[in-house]
C-alpha cells in the first residue's frame, strides 16, 4: 500500500508491523511524531503493545531493557540530548545483548541548542556495542525497522540496533512510501525468541551481575567478533528474504554507485546520498569519472568492502555532518583506518557540512568533486606532496577560501560548473593559468 | 543459553566440615553442582545471564575473627540466624542429647513466657514469647518408644564459614552468651 509519509511517519509504519510488546520512549524532536503515531496506533488497537510514559530517555531505554530481559520484543526512539541522557543505558543493552530497537532522529547537539539536523549524536557514539544504520530516504527508514529486528535478534546476533533517520531532512519530509502488509512483515521477521536471555520462573538466571578482570575481557571480545563476523552475514540474509518478500533490494553494509572506474569519490551516509546520486549521474554525464560510496552500516564497519570500493580511486572525499572536535569528521577517521589497513595510499578529505541543520547543497558536492579533481591532477604532475594543497578538513559554508592566482588552488569566487577541469596543466579543457577556472564552496544562504 | 541447574529450594547435601547441611536455601557452590553450566567463555560470555541457584566461589577470605557456638548455652532463639547479614548462619536440625546436658541447659535457660513450652503441641521449635521478646526455655523432655527419657533439644544453628565475614553481629545480637568472637588463627577448622 502507497501512502504519502513524512519519515517519522514511515518508521512508526514498519514498527507497527514488526509488532514490538513494549514501548517506552520520550519525545524529543524531531523523534516526536514517530512515538506520537505509535501511541495512537496503541491507543485505536491497531498495535497491540504495552505504551509505557516515561519521564526521560534514561528511563526510556531502562524500561525497554527490563521488559527485554523478561523476553518482550521492544521498542524506543530519541534524538541529540535524549540520546546522550539515555547513553550509559547503551552499554547496559549492548553487554546484556537484549536486541532493542531504536530509532534515532540526528540532530545537533549542544551548546548552542539547536533542534535541527546532524549527526554528531549518533557518530560521537558508535563505540557503545550497538549495530547502527543511517537511512537515505523514508522507503528505507520504514524498511530499516523491519529488517533492524530481524538482524538484531538473530542468534548470531543477538544485540540493539539503532537506525538513523537525518532530523527534519527525513523525519519531517514527505515522500512516497510502499508500506508492506502485515503477512509480508510477518514473512520478513518472526516473533522474538529470548533463548533464554531473560527472566524465567523455571530456570531462574542472574542477569547484568558483574564481571571482574579474570572474565571481562571475554564479554567484550565476544560482543567484538559476534557484531563484525556475524552481522555482516546477518544483514545479508535478512536482506535477501526482504527482497523475495518484497521484491525491494538492498545492497548490504555500503552501496558503490559508479566507484569501479571512478577517479573521484565521494564518502557519505544519510539523505547527503540521495543528493549525491544526482550529482554523480550528472557528472558522469559530462565525463566526470566520479564515484559515490554510500555508506549504510557503520557498525559494524565495513572496512574491508569500502576499501575494496575505494582502490582504484585518486582522490577520496568525506562529506559528514559532524566533527570530532580537535580531530576531524569521525565517519573520515574510519574511512581513513579502513584504507590505512588496505594499503590504499590516495588522499583523502574531509568536508564537513549540514551542522545544525544547515543545507547542503548541489552546488557544495559539485565543488567536492572539483576540488578533488584539482588534486588528483596536482597530484599526477607533481607527485604526492601536492595532496596538502586541500586543506585536510574544510567546513562548508565557514573555510573561506581566498582566491589567489594559480592554478590548482581552490578559490572563492563564483562556481563555474562547465566540467571544464581546472587550470593545472594535466587538465583537460584550457590549460592557460591566466584564465584560471576556479571552483568554490559557495557560502552558505542565511537561513 | 545452558539452564542445566539444580533449582533453588532443592535440598542438596553437601559436606562442609564435618556437617553435613540438608538445610533448604543454602545456595550450593557451582563446582558441587552435578550438572554445572558451562565455564567456556563462548559459550557464557555471549550475554550477562547465567544459570542462577549456586554460589560461584567461597567468600572469606578477609575474615581476621570468627564466631564460634556454644552448643550447650544455645536456646535455638534464631536472632543470630535472623541478623547476620550474609546469610552465613543456618539451622541444623534437632539433635540428640544426653539427659543431664539437656537439664544443665535448661536451669540455666530463663523461660519467662506465661506457659509451659512442653505442653505446647509444636513441642520443638521455640518462637518468641508474645508478653515478652525473651524466648522460652528450650527445656523438653521427650519419650520415646522404648521409654527411655531423652532430651531432644530443639536444633540449633552452626555457621558457614566459607562466607561467614565475621563481622560480630551475631555476637551482639546473641542474649545468652552462645556466640563469642575468637581470632582466625586460633580456630581449628
Amino acid at each position: 500500500m502507497k501512502r504519502f509519509l513524512s519519515g517519522d511517519e514511515a518508521f512508526a509504519e514498519g514498527v507497527r508491523l514488526a509488532r514490538p510488546q513494549v514501548i517506552s520512549a520520550y519525545p524529543i524532536t524531531p523523534q516526536t511524531v514517530v512515538v506520537e503515531r505509535l501511541s495512537e496506533m496503541v491507543e485505536s488497537g491497531q498495535l497491540a503493545a504495552e505504551y509505557i510514559h516515561v519521564e526521560s530517555e534514561h528511563s526510556a531505554l531502562s524500561a525497554a531493557m527490563g521488559a527485554a530481559a523478561t523476553g518482550a520484543r521492544t521498542f524506543t526512539a530519541t534524538s541529540s540530548q535524549g540520546l546522550l541522557y539515555m547513553a550509559e543505558v547503551l552499554t547496559y543493552a549492548a553487554g546484556g545483548r537484549f536486541p532493542i530497537v531504536m530509532m534515532n532522529a540526528n540532530r545537533a547537539t549542544a551548546l548552542p541548542w539547536n533542534i535541527y539536523g546532524d549527526q554528531r549524536d549518533s557518530l560521537a557514539l558508535l563505540d557503545h556495542g550497538w549495530i547502527q544504520a543511517y537511512a537515505e530516504n523514508n522507503q528505507e527508514a520504514l524498511d530499516l525497522a523491519l529488517m533492524a529486528y530481524a538482524v538484531a535478534e538473530d542468534m548470531r546476533v543477538r544485540m540493539p540496533f539503532m537506525v538513523n533517520l537525518d532530523g527534519f531532512a527525513l523525519t519531517h519530509t514527505y515522500e512516497n512510501v510502499d508500506i508492506p502488509e502485515p503477512s509480508e512483515a510477518d514473512a520478513i521477521l518472526p516473533p522474538y525468541d529470548a533463548a533464554g536471555n531473560c527472566f524465567d520462573f523455571d530456570h531462574p538466571v542472574n542477569m547484568g551481575y558483574s564481571a571482574g578482570p579474570e572474565f571481562n575481557r571475554y564479554y567484550k571480545y565476544w560482543a567484538h567478533r559476534d557484531m563484525a563476523e556475524a552481522v555482516p552475514q546477518v544483514v545479508s540474509v535478512v536482506e535477501r528474504r526482504f527482497e523475495e518478500v518484497t521484491g525491494r533490494r538492498y545492497p548490504g553494509m555500503i552501496e558503490a554507485i559508479d566507484c569501479d572506474d571512478a577517479e573521484v569519490v565521494l564518502v557519505t551516509l544519510g539523505s547527503v546520498a540521495g543528493l549525491a546520486r544526482g550529482v554523480v549521474s550528472h557528472l558522469r554525464a559530462s565525463g566526470v569519472r566520479a564515484g559515490l560510496l554510500k555508506i549504510r552500516y557503520m557498525r559494524p564497519f565495513p572496512a574491508r568492502q569500502i576499501a575494496r570500493a575505494l582502490h582504484g580511486a585518486e582522490a577520496v572525499a568525506v562529506l559528514e555532518k559532524d566533527i570530532s572536535f580537535g580531530a576531524e569528521g569521525t565517519v573520515f577517521t574510519n574511512v581513513n583506518s579502513a584504507l590505512q589497513q588496505a594499503g590504499i595510499t590516495a588522499p583523502t578529505y574531509n568536508f564537513i557540512g549540514g551542522l545544525g541543520g544547515d543545507n547542503i547543497s548541489e552546488d557544495h558536492v559539485v565543488s567536492i568533486f572539483r576540488a578533488l579533481q584539482c588534486v588528483a591532477a596536482q597530484v599526477r604532475e607533481q607527485g604526492r606532496a601536492a595532496a596538502t594543497e586541500l586543506p585536510r578538513v574544510t567546513f562548508l559554508g565557514v573555510d573561506s577560501l581566498d582566491p589567489e592566482p594559480g592554478c590548482g588552488r581552490v578559490l572563492g569566487g563564483e562556481l563555474r560548473d562547465n566540467g571544464a577541469g581546472c587550470a593545472a596543466p594535466s587538465c583537460d579543457g584550457d590549460g592557460d593559468s591566466s584564465k584560471a577556472q576556479v571552483f568554490s564552496v559557495r557560502e552558505t544562504e542565511v537561513r | 543459553m545452558n539452564n542445566d541447574v539444580s533449582r533453588i529450594g532443592t535440598a542438596a547435601n553437601v559436606p562442609v566440615g564435618d556437617v553435613v547441611r540438608t538445610c533448604e536455601h543454602i545456595p550450593v557452590l557451582r563446582s558441587h553442582l552435578a550438572c554445572p553450566p558451562s565455564l567456556d567463555h563462548a559459550v557464557y560470555a555471549r550475554t550477562t545471564c547465567y544459570p542462577a541457584g549456586h554460589l560461584v566461589a567461597k567468600n572469606a577470605g578477609w575474615r581476621n575473627i570468627r564466631p564460634v557456638i556454644d552448643a550447650e548455652k544455645c536456646t535455638n532463639c534464631l536472632q543470630c540466624y535472623l541478623y547476620c547479614p550474609d546469610g552465613a548462619i543456618y539451622r541444623v536440625p534437632s539433635v540428640c542429647r544426653p539427659t543431664e546436658l539437656a537439664d544443665a541447659a535448661a536451669a540455666q535457660a530463663t523461660p519467662s513466657c506465661g506457659s509451659d513450652p512442653s505442653s505446647r503441641p509444636e513441642g520443638r521449635f521455640l518462637g518468641l514469647s508474645p508478653q515478652s521478646d525473651v524466648p522460652c526455655a528450650p527445656s523438653l523432655t521427650d519419650v520415646d518408644q522404648g521409654g527411655t527419657s531423652r532430651q531432644v533439644s530443639p536444633g540449633g544453628v552452626a555457621v558457614d564459614y566459607d562466607f561467614c565475614k565475621g563481622c560480630g553481629i551475631c555476637v551482639r545480637m546473641c542474649r545468652f552468651w552462645a556466640l563469642r568472637m575468637i581470632p582466625e588463627s586460633e580456630a581449628n577448622e
